[in-house]
């Protein structure tokens, strides 16, 4: 067959109006996830930390956006370097060549709109990491934290298990699934705020005064905005508007739901009532849980890795408390051990029934997934945590990483930003 | 298998839902949780006058 004929015969890639007006929603929804987080946190935190804390997220936003279009995007996407499926090229440096379709990532919407779509899931991983060194991190060891994480942690391994121009990542080529981000965004920037939150050390007074919320219907809101993006993080992780995108949008509201449940019905049990702050993150554990799973597994899964969710996590706050580290606003336990448990749950629950192109998991034969699953996770875990330490310790070696113990008691608002949120 | 996996996924909410009917339905405030139960610093400068 000449290569005129196999021209003739194939039909050129073609935009799909649905599959396009979906995905630009779930980009905008997913958007919307970053300040809302910053919302959720900055309602945790006390009340003279707030804007500070808000600034992280909304900052991220910012940053990360310039460094995505400059060089993150062909770090993470871009046509592997010796086809290693460890890094991308430097290919699509300033979005050189993205333009029109790319069939290799999506075959029916624009090239464009996949490097949006990801630029979003690159914008809140690290600034889920905030909440570890809320209320003691300076400002601008923040601004160089962000753009030194994103471009040696976050690229790489989001080319491992997403690239696929040139060579699959490796983590994608040795089978590891994850739908939307439980390796690449929770356990990653779980593993991450650990790291910080033992590298930087307690707040000053913690331990000794009471360090509560400031603000509970913030977080209330925050983590309901959330769950509202959840279903483009996850959904739109499909690429299209089909049977996939719907299947993961169902499980992904399913299994926030039992977090939730689980979470307060547990706060009950142990504390003698149902607290409202479970309740929200509860539902946040539910979805960090689902993320990895959201396009693999059918509904009645989406129960069980629900109620994991939510009781692993109120065990992993309840464990950092006895532990005694101040990981200030429980991201290891919630995006730590809820993307390590999801991405586990994956490896039990996959079906190919819900997805052909993806693989079954243990409960439906195939018990190597789950390995598959656990190098994953340790790989991510591995490398997320090495690099974390090491560019938190140059930093700290060059311009310092904690505002001094005045400055932390004054309030980082003020002294940070000469802000104040409250002029009550 | 999918009928196996909704069982026990049901089992997990049917099992908390049976808890809520013994549950307390106040906490015991303490003079210590009360000091505390509101808005952080506004509630502790409260306390304190």
């Amino acid at each position: 067959m000449s290569y005129l004929s196999v021209y003739l015969q194939t039909p050129p890639p073609k935009l799909d109006s649905g599959d396009t007006a979906w995905i630009l929603v779930s980009t905008a929804l997913v958007m919307l996830m970053t300040p809302a987080l910053g919302f959720f946190y900055g309602g945790l935190v006390r009340r003279k930390n707030v804007l500070s804390t808000i600034m992280h997220s909304f900052f991220s936003l910012a940053v990360v956006s310039v460094i995505w279009v400059l060089w993150g995007y062909t770090l993470a996407f871009g046509p592997s370097v010796g086809n290693a499926g460890i890094i991308g090229g430097l290919d699509w440096f300033g979005l050189n060549g993205v333009t029109g379709i790319n069939t290799t990532y999506a075959a029916t919407i624009p090239f464009p709109l996949h490097m949006m779509f990801q630029m979003m899931f690159a914008v809140i991983t690290p600034a889920l990491i905030t909440g570890a060194f809320a209320e003691r991190k300076r400002f601008k060891a923040f601004a160089v934290f962000l753009v030194l994480w994103l471009t040696l942690v976050y690229c790489p391994i989001a080319h491992w298990v997403w690239g696929l121009q040139g060579a699959k990542g490796w983590l994608g080529a040795l089978g590891a699934l994850d739908f939307a981000g439980g390796t690449v965004v929770h356990i990653a920037s779980g593993i991450a705020a650990l790291v910080c939150a033992l590298v930087m050390g307690k707040r000053t007074g913690f331990g000794k005064e009471q360090m509560e919320a400031h603000d509970v219907p913030m977080v209330v809101l925050g983590a309901g905005l959330l769950w509202f993006g959840w279903f483009g993080f996850n959904a739109g992780s499909a690429l299209s508007s089909g049977d996939l995108a719907v299947s993961a949008f169902v499980v992904t509201h399913i299994s926030a739901a039992m977090g939730a449940i689980t979470w307060t019905t547990l706060s009950w049990i142990r504390q003698g009532a149902p607290s409202v702050l479970g309740a929200a993150a509860g539902a946040v554990a539910g979805l960090v849980a689902i993320t990895p799973a959201s396009g693999f597994v059918n509904a009645s899964s989406a129960l069980i890795i629900g109620f994991g969710a939510g009781a692993i996590c109120y065990f992993g706050v309840v464990l950092k408390s006895r532990l005694g580290f101040d990981d200030a606003l429980d991201v290891f336990a919630v995006h730590g051990l809820g993307g390590i448990w999801g991405a586990i749950a994956t490896g039990l629950f996959a079906t190919k029934a819900v997805n052909p192109a993806g693989n079954d998991g243990l409960f439906y034969g195939n018990p190597g997934q789950v390995l598959i699953q656990l190098a994953a996770v340790g790989a991510t875990i591995v490398w997320s945590g090495g690099i974390t330490f090491i560019i938190l310790k140059v930093i700290d070696v060059t311009i310092g990483l904690r505002v001094t113990e005045k400055e932390e008691v004054a309030g980082l608002d003020v002294v940070l930003h000469g802000e104040e949120a409250y002029q009550l | 298998m999918d009928t196996g996996l909704l069982i026990v996924g049901a089992a997990f909410f049917v099992i908390q839902f049976l808890a809520w009917f013994v549950l307390p339905n106040s906490k015991q405030v303490t003079e210590k949780s009360a000091e505390f139960s509101s808005i952080g610093d506004e509630a502790k400068s409260k306390a304190s006058v």
